[in-house]
């Protein structure tokens, strides 16, 4: 059984738990047995297989009406993180060695925590790009949607995800200092720059 | 809203990444995976004018690592021998699956 691993980690991830997780991927595994003469050999067999995982993740999560399929995270900035720990309104307190501790004392409960907190649709496009390495045109026909929705759902979902870590960090007093706004701004403050 | 020009980046763009919306789409694009090998050399060539979109990109990408970092873990030992077992004891035919055929057809 190819991917184990793989497929584990981002059933995991998409239903929040293990016991979800497993069976989501027996149900990929079941179903992959099954539908293996719709696969062409040559192509992409992780593809094949992450494709058939987020059709049951979706198939399951529409029975369950758990959760609406998409949700507005509302503005974003897209310079979040750099605004807060590398850019000028970071301040003298912060830089590069607050950087690092958000990089290293996030503990992992944390981070797993802000991505299961993450709409699905976001969720699972950022689970996709920055945990399995797919490219967006993989991605796009993983989840069969546009490259442009792919695009918009990753950097939306990378966005609120950085927001939510900044947010337990600050929580947590690991940065200190700095007296930034957490209200999230517009990508649309950028002001252009002097020609 | 005014863009710096691409071929004057450093200068445009004062220093101030996220006062520029141009530096802005170039690290959406660069942390986006580059799209291709020619386009990333273009990016990073363009990029290196100007340090703190350096800096900037290298959060970017230093947050993605750690995020992935986190969020891989191993399956379950015995998850491999229950699904096994599920092979041999069902009976594939009988499961209501649509076709997944690869790569989507139409």
């Amino acid at each position: 059984m190819p991917y184990m691993n793989q497929l584990y980690s981002a059933a995991r991830r998409m239903t929040g738990n293990t016991t979800d997780a497993e069976d989501l991927v027996q149900e990929t595994y079941l179903r992959a047995y099954k539908s293996f003469d719709g696969f062409t050999e040559g192509t992409n067999l992780r593809a094949w297989l992450f494709r058939i995982l987020a059709n049951a993740h979706i198939s399951n999560f529409r029975r369950r009406k758990s959760r609406p399929a998409e949700t507005d995270l509302g503005e974003l900035d897209g310079m979040y993180l750099y605004r807060r720990l590398g850019g000028e309104e970071s301040g003298a307190s912060l830089g590069r060695s607050a950087e690092d501790v958000l990089m290293s004392s996030l503990t992992s409960e944390e981070v797993q925590k802000a991505v299961e907190s993450l709409p699905d649709i976001n969720r699972v496009a950022v689970l996709l790009a920055d945990v399995e390495g797919f490219t967006y045109s993989e991605i796009a026909e993983i989840l069969e949607v546009p490259i442009g929705t792919v695009m918009s759902r990753i950097h939306r979902g990378r966005k609120k995800l950085q927001q939510s870590l900044y947010e337990f960090a600050r929580a947590r007093g690991l940065l200190n200092g700095g007296g930034h706004s957490l209200q999230p701004q517009a990508v649309g403050d950028a002001v252009g720059c002097p020609a | 809203m005014k863009s710096c020009g691409v071929d004057d980046h450093s200068g445009g763009c004062n220093g101030v990444p996220h006062e520029c919306e141009h530096a802005q789409r170039l690290l959406m694009e660069a942390t986006d995976g580059f799209g291709s090998p020619g386009r990333a050399e273009a990016l990073k060539s363009e990029l290196a004018n100007c340090d703190p979109c350096l800096a900037a990109l290298e959060l970017e990408l230093g947050f993605q690592q750690m995020v992935a970092l986190h969020c891989r873990v191993q399956a379950p030992e015995n998850l491999r021998i229950r699904i096994s077992e599920t092979l041999k004891r069902v009976e594939l035919d009988s499961l209501d699956i649509t076709d997944l055929s690869f790569p989507p057809q139409g």
